[in-house]
């Protein structure tokens, strides 16, 4: 049980690195983009002002940012 | 070696014989201060743990140095990701200091681990504990603003301002150098 706790706390902070890393790597836009590539399951069910906040980013920015998906 | 024992101790009992059994996959690094311990692209071989000196650790975001952590004594550092994946790093590992550090290979740690639940309980907790300094660090940069972080952060870590260059710590901070510098004022008086 030591070793599975151990795994799944490693597993947890892995995402946390890589999300860490994910925020301040890229500018918003592609941020916004390669999220919404990324998740478009989530996209369908949460409201736009929750994605926005998740993505560190004002909500009429993350609006702004929609006619990038299209086409 | 007694500051090691100590550090593990905070986190598990360890008896003295158990202890000497850790010690031995341990390697001892002397180096001097620039020191480029993980290069960007190379797999991490070790955990580090810093019994004297600092380190930082940084990626590039297009030629700009970003900082996401500066780890002091006592402190664990590695290409964290790299190491636990064993896939190549993004970041760059760097002395800042001369340092002495504890080195653990990814084959040692597997190898501690395979000694039962006592080593994979001492594994747990020190993550763990990773895990909430991460999550509250998070916590800081994000719930204050530029201004509070600095006073918060210089408060907090006077030992690291003598230490550690400006432009560093602006980074650390998720700041530029100019506004780290335009905000010392409201240390003074």
């Amino acid at each position: 049980m030591n070793r599975l706790g151990r795994l799944i706390t490693l597993d947890w902070l892995l995402q946390k690195e890589i999300w860490e890393h994910e925020r301040l790597r890229h500018e918003p836009r592609d941020r916004f983009i390669r999220f919404m590539n990324e998740n478009s399951e989530l996209v369908q069910r949460v409201q736009q002002k929750y994605l926005a906040s998740y993505l560190n980013m004002k909500p009429e920015t993350f609006s702004r940012y929609k006619h990038l998906l299209r086409g | 070696m007694q500051s090691l024992y100590e550090y593990i101790r905070q986190y598990a009992n360890v008896t003295q014989e158990e202890f000497e059994r850790i010690a031995k996959l341990l390697e001892t690094v002397e180096c001097g201060k620039k020191h480029i311990l993980t290069q960007k692209g190379q797999v991490e071989k070790y955990l580090y743990i810093i019994n004297r000196g600092l380190v930082r650790k940084f990626f590039y975001k297009n030629k700009e140095e970003v900082i996401t952590q500066i780890a002091k004594e006592k402190d664990l550092v590695c290409s964290s990701v790299s190491f636990l994946s064993q896939k190549p790093s993004e970041y760059v590992v760097e002395t800042l200091e001369p340092c002495t550090l504890f080195a653990l290979s990814y084959e040692n740690l597997q190898k501690m681990y395979s000694w039962g639940h006592h080593m994979n309980r001492l594994g747990r907790l020190i993550t763990l504990d990773w895990l909430l300094q991460k999550e509250i660090w998070e916590h800081e940069r994000l719930r204050h603003e530029p201004r509070d972080r600095f006073i918060r952060f210089m408060n907090e870590n006077s030992e690291l301002v003598q230490r550690v260059q400006q432009k560093y710590l602006a980074s650390y901070l998720n700041m530029k150098p100019e506004t780290f510098s335009r905000y010392k004022h409201l240390l003074r008086g």
